[in-house]
């Protein structure tokens, strides 16, 4: 009893005190099946060049048969609980997806189940490709409002369950796969601190991206242009809170829909090629999962180092954007 | 602007696509022959929106086919 009463009496006096999302730990997985552009074109009217040239995406993996959305958020997850370590105590599940096992209920409490996490808070969040980007907002929100303290947010998607295995302008864009982290509470000056996110969405070009008669549909040209404008726009404004300039960015970790829209956002930053993280060529763009695997194999490669200062920004269907800034902490 | 410093550019940009120093950009060249696809095009309009600080919106492009219909634009519009 008096030592609740001294634990409110110490939020009264600094209500923000280690209530600011921290990353913790990253995880990833990818399905087993892998799909090659020779794949792709040994079925359908393209070729290695075509793909690669516009694209830069060379392979894609996909769901096995029998397995869903939630398998695969499942193994992510469990990727990052363990190099979370053992004293891991989450208290909400977050799941960024826009292909749930089912339209009702939502995936992530029976992702939270499987974990072994039954009775903490669980649902899902869709904002398509920003899914990762909004989701890292309400984690940062469960945290500083006090109603959790360590979030397991996982980003997961299955487009190969929805993208029309016959269209060869969609076919090859996209794989499937999971990304997870975990945040836990702690002071916005530590490394791993989230620094600031900026979001948006224009309800208006809904058509854009869509599902439409049981298929996948992307107006390709309209959407490369608004993802370019939008992620470059939502990263100037999300830098301007964080008080950096482009040139402070050491790693910019976009959503991976394809090289070249990385590139053209970077170049639009004035931030060089070398600065640009991309996986989208082993990956494909694997929606909400697309930047949290982004960030765990950068991470596994090296290529991510503590201190580092970490630009994300993303772009999808809605429309939606994000963007969100961190330095890099150490990790396991 | 001048006409001239606008098709200068799209003749730089043209010739950097195709990865040559000397191929001819005529004013009435279709955009598609020249090597220019739609994800091209948007890199383009990029490229001449930041230049001279036009706007061509989604809704211009149907009117736009050949290389004097973007110029034409470009100078329209920044007028």
């Amino acid at each position: 009893m008096w030592e609740k009463s001294a634990a409110l009496t110490m939020e009264a006096c600094s209500p923000r005190q280690g209530r600011t999302a921290v990353l913790a730990a990253v995880g990833a997985h990818v399905p087993s099946i892998v799909v090659t552009n020779d794949d792709l074109a040994a079925r359908l009217d393209t070729s290695d060049e075509w793909i690669t040239s516009r694209t830069g995406i060379r392979t894609r993996h996909v769901v096995e048969p029998g397995r869903s959305t939630s398998d695969l958020a499942i193994a992510a997850g469990t990727a990052a609980l363990r190099a979370a370590g053992p004293d891991t105590s989450i208290d909400a599940v977050v799941l960024a997806t826009s292909t749930p096992d089912r339209l009702v209920p939502a995936t992530a409490p029976a992702v939270a189940a499987a974990l072994e996490l039954s009775g903490v808070a669980a649902f899902d969040v869709d904002a398509v490709c920003s899914g990762f980007v909004y989701g890292l907002a309400v984690a940062n929100g469960l945290i500083a409002a006090g109603t959790a303290r360590q979030v397991l947010l996982i980003g997961a998607d299955t487009f190969s369950t929805i993208v029309d295995p016959a269209d060869r302008t969609t076919a090859p864009l996209f794989g499937d796969g999971a990304g997870a982290v975990v945040l836990r509470a702690g002071e916005a000056a530590e490394p791993g601190a989230l620094l600031a996110v900026e979001l948006g969405s224009d309800g208006a070009l809904a058509e854009l991206i869509t599902v439409r008669d049981g298929w996948f549909a992307m107006q390709g040209q309209a959407v490369y242009r608004q993802a370019v404008t939008r992620m470059a726009g939502a990263a100037r404004d999300v830098l301007a809170r964080t008080g950096w300039r482009p040139e402070d960015v050491d790693a910019f970790v976009g959503h991976q829909a394809n090289l070249r829209i990385l590139r053209t956002v970077g170049a639009d930053l004035g931030i060089d090629a070398e600065r640009v993280h991309a996986n989208v060529t082993d990956v494909g763009n694997t929606v909400a999962a697309s930047i949290p695997l982004a960030l765990a194999h950068a991470h596994a490669a090296g290529r991510l180092r503590a201190g580092d200062r970490v630009l994300l920004s993303a772009f999808g269907g809605g429309t939606t954007w994000g963007a969100a800034t961190l330095v890099w902490p150490e990790l396991g | 602007m001048e006409q001239q410093q606008v098709h200068e550019l799209v003749e730089d940009f043209v010739r950097r696509l195709n990865d040559t120093s000397d191929t001819e950009v005529p004013p009435t060249a279709q955009l598609t022959e020249l090597g220019i696809d739609s994800l091209s095009l948007v890199d383009l309009l990029f490229t001449l929106e930041r230049t001279f600080e036009v706007s061509i919106p989604d809704d211009a492009l149907p009117g736009i086919s050949t290389v004097a219909d973007l110029t034409d634009y470009v100078v329209a519009t920044s007028r």
